[in-house]
C-alpha cells in the first residue's frame, strides 16, 4: 500500500508540474493580452487639419486654421500658416502657429458695407516628426463663408402663426384666408384645399444688413398615391418650385425685423371634381430651399431640406383629413420617406 | 572706340524707346478698337429689351407661355414702370395648370394658386405698385365691370394696397385689412370722381364699392 501509495504520491508530483507550468504559461499568455488590451485601450488620434469660417453678428468675418499631429510615443511638432481673404482682396495674414502636437490660427476681417460676398480661408498645414526626422504632414486646407449670411429655420404647426414682423402676412392672410400655419384647409382668394403651410425664416448676419436677397426652392422628389399606388403623373424629381414674390419679405429691415427674411409656402392637394367619394389621395414632397445674393447666384445661405406629408380622402362634403398613417399631414425640417406609409 | 559705345548706347537707347512706343500702341489697340458700350446699355437696360421682346412676342404666349410670365414676372421685380403699358393688354393672359386643361387630374398645388399667381400681369403690376394704378383706372373705367379684364384690373388694384400697406409701418390703432381695403376703395371713388365719362365714372364707382364691400375677392375670375 505504501508503494502504491508513494506511487501515487510520484504521480500526483508528476501530475502536479505540468499544471504550473501550464498556470505559468497561461499567466505569460494573458499578460500579453492584456498588454495588448492595455496598448490598443491608449487614446489613438489620426492626425487632421482643416480650415473653418465664420460670420459674427457684427459681420466681422472669422477663419481659422488647425493642424493636429497629436501622439503620445513620439515628438511631434504642428504647423499652420491661414489666410483670409476678401470678395474685394482685403487680406488677413498669413498668421503663423506653432505649437506641440497641435497648432490652430486665427484670422479676422471687420465689417466693411461695400465687401459683399463670399469670403475665403486658405491654410497650409505640416507636421513634423522629431524621432521619425520628417515631414508627418504637408497639406492644405481651405473653407468659406459669405457676407452676408443668412440662417434658414422652418416654422409649422403647433399653432403658430406667421411672423407679425413678416410684411407678407396680410398677403398669406388673402390667399388662404388664415394666419396659421401648419396642416389646414384654407379658404382666401387661393384653391381651397388641404394645405401643410410653412414659414422659412432667413436671420441675417450682420443684422444691420439693408441689402435683399432671392429665395430658391427645389422640388427634391415628390411622389402622389391613390392609397397605396403611386400616380405618375404627378412624379417630380429635382424642379424648381414656383417663385411667388408676394409671398416673400425679402427686405431684413422691413416691420422691424430687424435682420430676418422670410418666405411662405403652402403645398397643398385637391382632389378633381370627378373623384368618387372615399377616394384617398396621399402626397409625399421634400424640398431644398436657399437665398442667394440678387444676382441669384451667390449662396449665402445653408441648404435648407423641409419635407410636407398630406393624405385626403373625398368626401360629398369636399376632401376630408386622412388620418390613417402615424405623422402623416404634417410639415418638418429634413427629409421624409416618400412612400405612401413610410415604410 | 567711345565714340562707338556712344552710339552703341544711343541705338539702345532708341531701340528701348521704340520698343515702349509700340507696347503702348499694344496696349491702347484694345482701347481704341473696343467701342464702348453707351450709358444706355447696362446690363439692366439689356436685359429689360429682351424681356419686353418676350412679352410683347404674341407667338411665344402660344408656344412658351412659362417664358413670357417668367419676363413678366421679372419686369414685376425690376420695377419697371415703362413696362405697364405692355403688361396691361396681357391682364387676362392666364397660367393654364394641368387641371385646367384636363379636369380629370387633381389639383397638385405646388403654389398658391391665387389671383396673381394665375394671371401674371397682375402680380407684375402688384410689384411694380403705385405708378401701375392710372392705367388700371383706365382699364376700369373703359372695360363691362363683369368682363374678366375688369376684373383682373380690380384685383390688381387691391393687392397693389396690401402691398402699399406692407411696405409701409403698421397702425397699431387699426387693423392691416381695414386700412388697406378703404384705402384701395377710396381711391377708386376718387377717380370715379375725376373720370372723364359718366360711363367711366359708373363703372370705377361700382369698383370702388365692390372693394369697399370686399366682394369678389375670393374668386375674381
Amino acid at each position: 500500500m505504501k508503494g502504491a501509495l508513494a506511487m501515487n504520491s510520484i504521480q500526483e508530483t508528476e501530475t502536479e508540474r505540468p499544471r504550473w507550468r501550464s498556470f505559468v504559461s497561461t499567466l505569460q499568455r494573458a499578460a500579453v493580452v492584456l498588454a495588448l488590451a492595455l496598448c490598443t485601450a491608449l487614446p489613438s488620434y489620426a492626425f487632421s487639419w482643416y480650415s473653418g469660417a465664420a460670420v459674427g453678428s457684427d459681420g466681422t468675418v472669422y477663419g481659422w486654421g488647425v493642424t493636429d499631429v497629436t501622439t503620445y510615443s513620439m515628438y511631434h511638432v504642428a504647423y499652420v500658416w491661414v489666410t483670409l481673404t476678401s470678395p474685394k482682396g482685403r487680406q488677413c495674414g498669413p498668421v503663423y502657429a506653432s505649437w506641440q502636437n497641435s497648432a490652430r490660427g486665427d484670422v479676422a476681417l471687420t465689417f466693411d458695407p461695400s465687401d459683399f460676398g463670399t469670403y475665403f480661408v486658405q491654410s497650409t498645414n505640416k507636421g513634423f516628426c522629431h524621432a521619425g526626422g520628417g515631414w508627418i504632414v504637408n497639406g492644405s486646407s481651405g473653407a468659406q463663408t459669405t457676407v452676408p449670411y443668412v440662417t434658414l429655420t422652418l416654422r409649422t404647426g403647433n399653432n403658430n402663426t406667421v411672423s407679425t414682423d413678416n410684411d407678407k402676412r396680410e398677403a398669406y392672410y388673402q390667399e388662404l384666408n388664415t394666419y396659421i400655419l401648419g396642416y389646414f384647409r384654407s379658404g382666401g382668394s387661393a384653391d381651397h384645399v388641404w394645405r401643410t403651410a410653412v414659414e422659412i425664416v432667413g436671420q441675417v448676419t450682420p443684422n444691420t444688413y439693408t441689402g435683399t436677397f432671392t429665395f430658391h426652392r427645389t422640388i427634391v422628389a415628390q411622389r402622389v398615391y391613390h392609397d397605396t399606388v403611386e400616380l405618375t403623373q404627378y412624379r417630380k424629381d429635382n424642379v424648381a418650385d414656383g417663385v411667388e414674390p408676394l409671398l416673400e419679405d425679402l427686405n431684413p429691415q422691413s416691420g422691424g425685423s430687424n435682420g430676418k427674411i422670410y418666405d411662405l409656402d403652402a403645398p397643398g392637394f385637391g382632389s378633381a371634381p370627378s373623384d368618387p367619394p372615399g377616394y384617398i389621395y396621399r402626397k409625399r414632397v421634400n424640398f431644398n430651399q436657399w437665398v442667394t445674393l440678387p444676382d441669384g447666384v451667390t449662396q449665402v445661405s445653408n441648404n435648407l431640406l423641409w419635407y410636407s406629408r398630406l393624405s385626403i380622402v373625398t368626401s360629398t362634403n369636399g376632401d376630408q383629413a386622412q388620418q390613417d398613417i402615424p405623422n402623416d399631414n404634417q410639415a418638418a425640417t429634413g427629409s421624409t420617406k416618400i412612400t405612401w406609409n413610410f415604410q | 572706340m567711345p565714340g562707338s559705345e556712344g552710339r552703341t548706347t544711343m541705338k539702345h537707347q532708341a531701340r528701348i524707346v521704340d520698343g515702349l512706343c509700340a507696347l503702348v500702341a499694344l496696349l491702347a489697340i484694345p482701347w481704341i478698337g473696343h467701342a464702348r458700350p453707351s450709358p444706355q446699355e447696362t446690363p439692366r437696360s439689356v436685359e429689360r429689351e429682351k424681356l419686353l421682346a418676350t412679352i410683347r412676342d404674341p407667338g411665344l404666349r402660344e408656344s412658351d407661355p412659362d417664358r413670357v410670365m417668367q419676363a413678366m414676372q421679372r419686369l414685376g421685380m425690376m420695377k419697371d414702370t415703362g413696362a405697364i403699358d405692355d403688361l396691361i393688354p396681357l391682364l387676362t393672359f392666364r397660367r393654364l395648370y394641368p387641371e385646367d386643361k384636363d379636369p380629370s387630374l387633381a389639383r397638385d398645388e405646388d403654389d398658391s394658386r391665387s389671383s396673381p399667381r394665375r394671371f401674371p400681369a397682375i402680380e407684375a403690376l402688384v410689384l411694380i405698385g403705385r405708378p401701375a394704378l392710372p392705367a388700371l383706372v383706365r382699364v376700369i373705367g373703359a372695360s363691362d365691370p363683369d368682363a374678366l379684364e375688369s376684373k383682373c384690373a380690380l384685383e390688381a388694384v387691391r393687392w397693389i394696397f396690401l402691398e402699399i400697406y406692407e411696405s409701409g409701418t403698421p397702425d397699431p390703432e387699426k387693423s392691416r385689412q381695414q386700412v388697406w381695403w378703404s384705402e384701395a376703395a377710396r381711391y377708386l371713388a376718387q377717380a370715379a370722381s375725376e373720370a372723364p365719362s359718366p360711363e367711366a365714372k359708373e363703372r370705377l364707382r361700382l369698383g370702388a364699392e365692390k372693394l369697399k364691400h370686399r366682394e369678389d375677392y375670393k374668386r375674381p375670375y
